[in-house]
This record gives C-alpha cells, structure tokens and sequence, in this order.
C-alpha cells in the first residue's frame, strides 16, 4: 500500500455520511476541506512521482498531474502567481484567449469570495456576487493599469457589487442599511489592508488550524455566525447565543495563533 | 472574553440584528473613535469570512464559464497543459535554484557588513538588519540648511527629495525630514544615522530633534546601547560619538530604555515635565538627570513654504480648456475670490482665510493651521454632469501636521445641495492623510465619486505617497466615462472603474451641488474634527469642469509652473 492508500483510507474513515451531506451543496461539487485533503493525497502522489517510488519521464508526470489535479478538482484554486504571471494571462485574455481567464479565475477565487463573506452573509449570494465581480473585471480588463495589484482591483469592485446588492435589498430596513453603509466606510481600509495579504496557502494553513481546535469550538467554527446560525448552535450546545459568540471568538484567536505558528 | 459591544456590532453587521437607533449611535462611535475595537472587529469578520468561504462548497459559476468558455475548452487542450506544467516546473526549479545561491550570497554579505559596521562599536540594539527591507518611501526633506554630506555610501538627498530606509551622513548643517507617519526630525552634523521606517531610526552620533504629533507616538531613535521613545510632542538627543548622550524633553513625555545585550530593556526613566533631562551612559548602565540646557539642543528645522509662481499663460490654458468655474485667488474683495467664468459664482470666504502672494506677484489662498473655521464656500450650485463627466482641478500645498490636524485634509467637495443633507457628497478631493491614525497610505491623494448622493460609499481613487508637504502639487480628479482618474503633477498616479450603473439614463447628470473648499462638512464643529478634515496649507487656481480633461491638457497645466523668483 502507498503512502497515499494509506492517507485516503484513513480520510475515508473520517468522512462521515452527516459530513457529506452538509457539504455538497450542487451535484458534483467538493468542498475545500476535500480539496485540501485533496491537496494533501496529490502532494503524496508528487512524492512518489519524484522521490523514487515511480520514476517516470516528464510527459508522464505531466499527465500524472493533470490526472491526480481532475481527481481531487485541484484545478479548481491554484497558488498564487507573481504579479508578472498574471499580467501575462491578462495580456493573453486581452489578445482574445478569452479561457486564459480561467487561470485568473482559480487564482483570485477563494480570496476574493473570502473578502465577499465578510461582508455578505449566504454564501450563495456571495458566490453570485463573485461571479458578477469576475464578469465585470473581464468586461473591463483593457481599465486594469499594469503594474497595480490584480487582487486590489478585484476586490474595489467587488466593494462596487456589495454596495448595489445591499442597496437592493428589501428586507433590510433603511436604519439598517445606512448602519451598514457607514460601517462598511469606516472599515474599508482596515479590510483593503488585511486582505491584501490573504492569499489560498494561508487559507490552506488555516484548514490545517481548524482541524486542531477542540471538539466543541470546531462545531462553532463550521456553523459560522451568520443569520440563525448561533441561535442553533447555541440550541445544539444546550446554551447561550452570547456563549457561541464567545467560543467562536475564543477560537479565532486559537486560530490566528495556529497561523503564526504555522508561519514562525 | 468577548467585548460586548464587539459581539453587538458582529451580531448586527452578521444577523441583521436591529440593536436600536442608540446602541447603533453608540456602536458606530467606538468604531470611529476607538482603533483597537476597530481592528478587532475587521479582524473578526476577515476570519469569519475566510472560514466561510474555505468552508463552503465549490461554486460553478455557469455564465462566467460561458463568457470565457473556459469548461468547454478546457479538457480539448490537455497536451498543451501538460507542456505547460513541466515548462513551469522546471522553470520553477531554476528560479529556485537561483534564489538560493541569491540568498546565500545576500546572507554572506549582510554577515560580512554587519561584522564590519558593529566590530568597532561593540553592542548595537536589535533592527540594524531592517536596513536591508523595501525601499519605500518613508519622508521627505523639506529642509537642508547649509549641509555638506560625508562622502561615501550614505544618501543624499535634496531638498523636497524623497527619502527611502537607508544611511544618512552629514558632515555639517541641518538636514530636516518630515516623514509620511506625521514625525518631523531634524538632523544637525557631524551626525551619522540610519533611517530604519518612518518611526524608528539609527543614530551613532550627531544631534538630532523630534516633534512626534498626537497619532504618531512611539517614535523610537535607537542608539548603541539604549533607545529613547516620543510618547508625544517633542524631544531633543545629543550623542557624542564616545556613547554618552544627552536627552531632553521639551513638550510631553519620552521614555529612555537602556538595552542589554539581547536587545531588551534593562533600566529606564520617564521624562516628562518633572524630570526634563538625562544624561544616557550605556557603558557603565547608567542614567542621571541633569538640569534641563534648552540651548545645548538644535532647534527644530523651521518649514519655509515654496512659492507658486506661474506662467503668464496659465489662466488662458485653463479657461482655453472651458472650465465651468475658475477661482484664481488673485483677490478677496467683501469675502468674495471672483469666477474667471463670467456669469458664474463667486468662492466666500469663510473664517480667518487669507490670501499669501509671492515675490513674482501670483497669490493664493492660506489656510492657516489650528483654525477650524476657514473654508470657501461657492455662493451659488453645480451640478456635475455623469455621462460626460466632470473634472476638479487645482494647486496645493499641505502644511506640516500641527498638532491638532486630523489625519485626512478636505480639499473640494461637491455635495447635494438639499439643506437636508447638506453633507452627502458627489465628489470628494482629499489629502489621504498623515499619521498612523488613518487607514489610507499616508500622503496620498483621495478622489471620490458617489451617486447617488450619501454619507458613504462611492468609489475611490489614490494616488501613491506623492504628495511632498512643503512642495506645490498639481492635482485633478475627474470623472471620466467610465473610469476615475487622479492626476497628480500631470502624470496618472490612479484610476478605478466608475460606478457600473453610472451610465443608465436617469445618471446622466447629477443634483446642483455646492462646492467646499478646505473642509469636509460645512456644519460641522469641533471637537468633531474627522467631520472637519481642515486642509492647513495653500491652494491656488481652483477650476472646475463638465466635462474630463485629455491627459495633455492636464500635463500642459502641470509644467506652466514657473522656478520661483527671488524675493
């Protein structure tokens, strides 16, 4: 057995029928925790390709790859890539490679729909809004100045999209929604600074980080604060809502501590 | 455990949990006023969001797969990909082999100057390394009186230069850096010292003077053994290239550490107005008071303002481009600076504003610094068209911080007339700040453009840290078609994409607007500074536009600027 049967055995294990079902949301999809999972099984498979247990020419370790990457969905977000990088695929996108932007795409995602979430609670609204983020940028790539950072531009306008979808809202009341407006004004550069150094391996340290939380913090953490959600949680717990905020926050620190842990 | 009104502020902004219009009061007061609550709430929601969306499942994005046919085409292709893997594999090999012997060549060099530069001097406090990070701009020199530079490897910067981390040497006179954290420091030779960041400097001999404004404590100069820290306002060093030195505090408080040899405070004193002046001996770990000598201590380098001297063929530029208000601040007769654009209105003054005038005649507008009630005012409304565009043009030089100036400095504003909401802003052209207190990259310009009229939102533009204090900038903001565009001494410095709504017919234009100059919010009063935003500085030939400049008429505008003339 290799190194990765080993691995996939052992998650396979783990992986709970109740999990699956609160992961799959559309048919086919997989959720980031079995994308880094993933990323772990693929990263054993390099191993085996390159330290000795396959030795196979380029081609075939070409081919490995991009067998193992459709396996585990990890084209789906790819390492960040140095500025020049992406003013290259831009450039190609710009001369008609329209698909090229799909690299922009695996790149800036999880970042982006990650600046998104702190801001708008249903994820299926952040996606739509990450979406339309991604079409407005492509629509508007000749504006994009070179030199600037791609990810900044994305997320000025997603601040765009974010300000029209709460203006749209009706369920909102008008206190609420001017409440938000100058929150969201008041922040603004704290967040731009902050997520400017997010990036898809840091997200992936802070799976890492999740798993090693205790027990109950972790239910916390994979519930989230949104809407009902610590109002039932707090239900499932047998306590309050005021205690779910505060273990949630108990865990982010646990969490940020993991992640400069992790860094150091 | 969790600060309640941290978890108030998350319930609201996460459960749209209504808390009441006064919890809401009071929620967005702290978050005005209090930085670390600020901080912590961004810190909260950043993870949270993070989590969500590492937590959630992949999402297929069906139109964007259209639009690029990205999932169609993807699986066609897979030779290519496959050539394109190994090529960035092994281009990924080389870089890295690359860097390493990059590294190791840096670390034998960085050892190698390190051993040369501390041998002599036995002990130096941890940071010496930080000299080799980015060179950012960190200050600029706003002042050299009479210096000569020792030769050799340290920068030498002229007046108005920018200044990056980096070695400075002087054999004499006084060097004055005003640096983008709000910190004004004077130098005097034989001084030598390395510039780490904007709030934490080097210093192996040579006198220096430092006036830290409120916002920018914990300016910190390091020296062999032992550092001082501003805890506020201003304080003079003199070290001795033997070690000892002299401290003194004329304004606030600083701290005097002594270092030991891992770097960590061993001993310290306070000095405050009760005990003015110490005498700092690292070698025997000793710090004494000794009476105050004000005179033993350099002055603080005093701003002199440059003046604007313009082409005589400047106003004919500008009105040649049809702008549809001109202010040349040439006169104030009855409170009022004339529109150059006949039949269009006059600025009023408001406050204590006056007009200053240089030796070859131009004059302009001086807000004065620590008088919150200066502004003009435009004694009649605009409305700024949207589907054409509008541009804001005109001069200005920002004052050194005084000490109570807010972070941000209001230069124009354009606001929806209605009384009612007399401070919803159209368009906004603001100095982005100096000082740790404000989000933005300190000393760069703000562009605005916000419709519908509100109290937020609206999209920004910034420049770079380009605006010098002391120098005279030429700015325009402008809306044009679908993009933002700052300029700045007639070069782009940003541009965003406008609103994507902007162009619907019912945004063709806009509301009649009044135009502020020099302040935020025309009602506002202290102590609500961040509502005033006063600009302390200069300005000059404000002009106002419906419709964009072309890059060449701005660039034009730019170079008709004159060498001054000696007075």
């Amino acid at each position: 057995m290799t190194v990765k049967e080993r691995v996939n055995d052992k998650r396979a294990a783990k992986n709970t029928p109740r999990q699956s079902a609160n992961l799959g949301r559309k048919p086919g999809a997989i959720s980031h925790i079995n994308y880094f999972a993933g990323f772990a099984n693929f990263s054993l498979d390099f191993l085996e390709i390159f330290l000795g247990e396959a030795v196979r020419t380029p081609a075939a370790a070409a081919n490995t790859y991009i067998e193992i990457s459709q396996k585990w969905s990890l084209w789906s977000y790819g390492p960040m890539r140095d500025r020049s990088d992406v003013e290259a695929i831009l450039d190609e996108v710009l001369r008609g490679q329209t698909e090229a932007f799909g690299q922009i795409v695996r790149d800036f995602a999880l970042p982006l729909r990650s600046y998104l979430a702190s801001q708008v609670h249903h994820v299926d609204d952040v996606d739509d809004l990450a979406q339309e983020v991604f079409l407005a940028a492509l629509g508007n790539l000749s504006t994009f100045r070179r030199g600037d950072d791609f990810g900044a531009w994305l997320r000025g306008i997603a601040r765009n999209k974010i300000l029209v979808y709460f203006r749209t809202q009706s369920r909102r009341s008008q206190a609420l929604k001017r409440f938000r407006d100058e929150v969201a004004a008041l922040i603004e550069g704290d967040l731009e600074r902050d997520a400017a150094g997010d990036s898809a391996e840091m997200m992936e340290r802070l799976l890492r980080c999740v798993a090693h939380l205790p027990e109950r913090l972790r239910r916390v953490v994979r519930a989230g604060l949104d809407g009902d959600k610590p109002a039932e949680v707090a239900k499932t717990l047998a306590t309050t809502v005021g205690v779910v905020y505060n273990l949630h926050y108990r865990a982010n620190q646990l969490l940020r501590e993991c992640l400069r842990k992790e860094v150091e | 455990m969790m600060d309640q009104e941290l978890q108030d502020l998350l319930a609201c902004w996460l459960g749209d949990h209504d808390p009441g219009p006064v919890r809401r009061d009071a929620l967005l007061a702290r978050l005005r006023c209090d930085d670390d609550f600020r901080r912590a709430f961004v810190g909260e929601i950043r993870l949270l969001g993070i989590l969500k969306a590492v937590q959630a499942p992949e999402p297929r994005w069906l139109r964007l797969e259209d639009e690029i046919g990205w999932s169609a085409r993807q699986r066609e292709d897979v030779d290519a990909l496959a050539r394109r893997v190994v090529r960035e594999g092994e281009r990924r090999l080389r870089v890295r082999w690359r860097l390493r012997w990059s590294l190791a060549a840096v670390a034998v060099l960085v050892v190698v100057g390190l051993y040369l530069a501390l041998r002599p001097r036995g002990f130096t406090p941890e940071g010496l390394g930080t000299t080799s990070q980015e060179a950012v701009p960190i200050a600029t020199a706003i002042r050299l009186e009479d210096v000569r530079w020792e030769p050799g490897d340290g920068a030498t910067p002229t007046e108005g230069g920018v200044i990056t981390p980096g070695h400075l040497r002087l054999q004499s006179g006084r060097l004055t850096l005003a640096f983008f954290s709000g910190v004004t420091l004077s130098v005097e030779g034989p001084a030598d010292l390395d510039v780490f960041t904007a709030d934490r400097v080097f210093c192996r001999h040579g006198k220096l003077r430092a006036r830290v404004p409120s916002g920018a404590e914990g300016f910190t100069v390091l020296a062999a053994g032992y550092e001082v820290v501003d805890l506020g306002t201003e304080f003079g060093l003199n070290l001795e290239p033997g070690g000892k030195s002299r401290v003194m505090v004329f304004k606030g408080e600083a701290s005097v550490s002594l270092l030991g040899r891992d770097g960590r405070s061993v001993g310290g004193a306070l000095l405050n107005a009760l005990r003015q002046s110490v005498e700092v001996d690292p070698g025997s770990g000793r710090i004494e008071e000794v009476p105050a000598q004000p005179e033993a201590f350099i002055p603080l380098g005093q701003f002199v303002a440059a003046p604007l001297e313009l082409d005589a063929g400047y106003a004919r530029a500008v009105l040649a481009a049809k702008p549809w208000g001109y202010w040349r601040f040439e006169s104030l007769e009855d409170g009022r600076v004339p529109n150059e654009v006949a039949g269009r209105p006059a600025l009023g003054a408001l406050g204590g504003v006056e007009l200053e005038q240089s030796p070859g005649g131009n004059r302009w507008a001086r807000l004065r610094p620590d008088d919150q009630t200066q502004a003009f005012l435009m004694a009649g409304e605009w409305a700024p068209p949207r589907d054409k565009g509008y541009a804001i043009e005109l001069w200005v030089q920002a004052d050194l911080p005084s000490a109570s100036a807010f972070g941000q400095t209001a230069l124009v504003g354009l606001m929806a007339k209605d009384i009612r909401d007399a401070t919803n802003h159209v368009a906004y052209l603001e100095l982005a700040g100096r000082g740790r207190r404000v989000p933005h990259e300190p000393c760069a310009v703000r562009f605005l453009d916000r419709w519908p009229p509100a109290m937020t939102g609206g999209t920004d533009v910034f420049s770079r840290r380009t605006v010098v204090p002391s120098l005279w900038h030429h700015v325009v903001g402008q809306k044009s078609g679908d993009t933002l565009e700052l300029y700045v001494d007639g070069e782009l410095a940003g541009h965003s994409p406008a609103k994507s709504d902007a162009n619907d017919a019912k945004d063709a234009t806009t509301t009649p607007c009044l135009l502020l100059v020099g302040r935020l919010k025309q009602f506002s009063m202290p102590p609500e500074i961040s509502e005033i935003r006063p600009f302390e500085g200069r300005l000059d030939e404000l002009a106002v536009y419906d419709h964009p400049l072309t890059p060449d008429e701005i660039r034009r505008h730019a170079r008709l600027r004159t060498l001054p003339t000696a007075p």
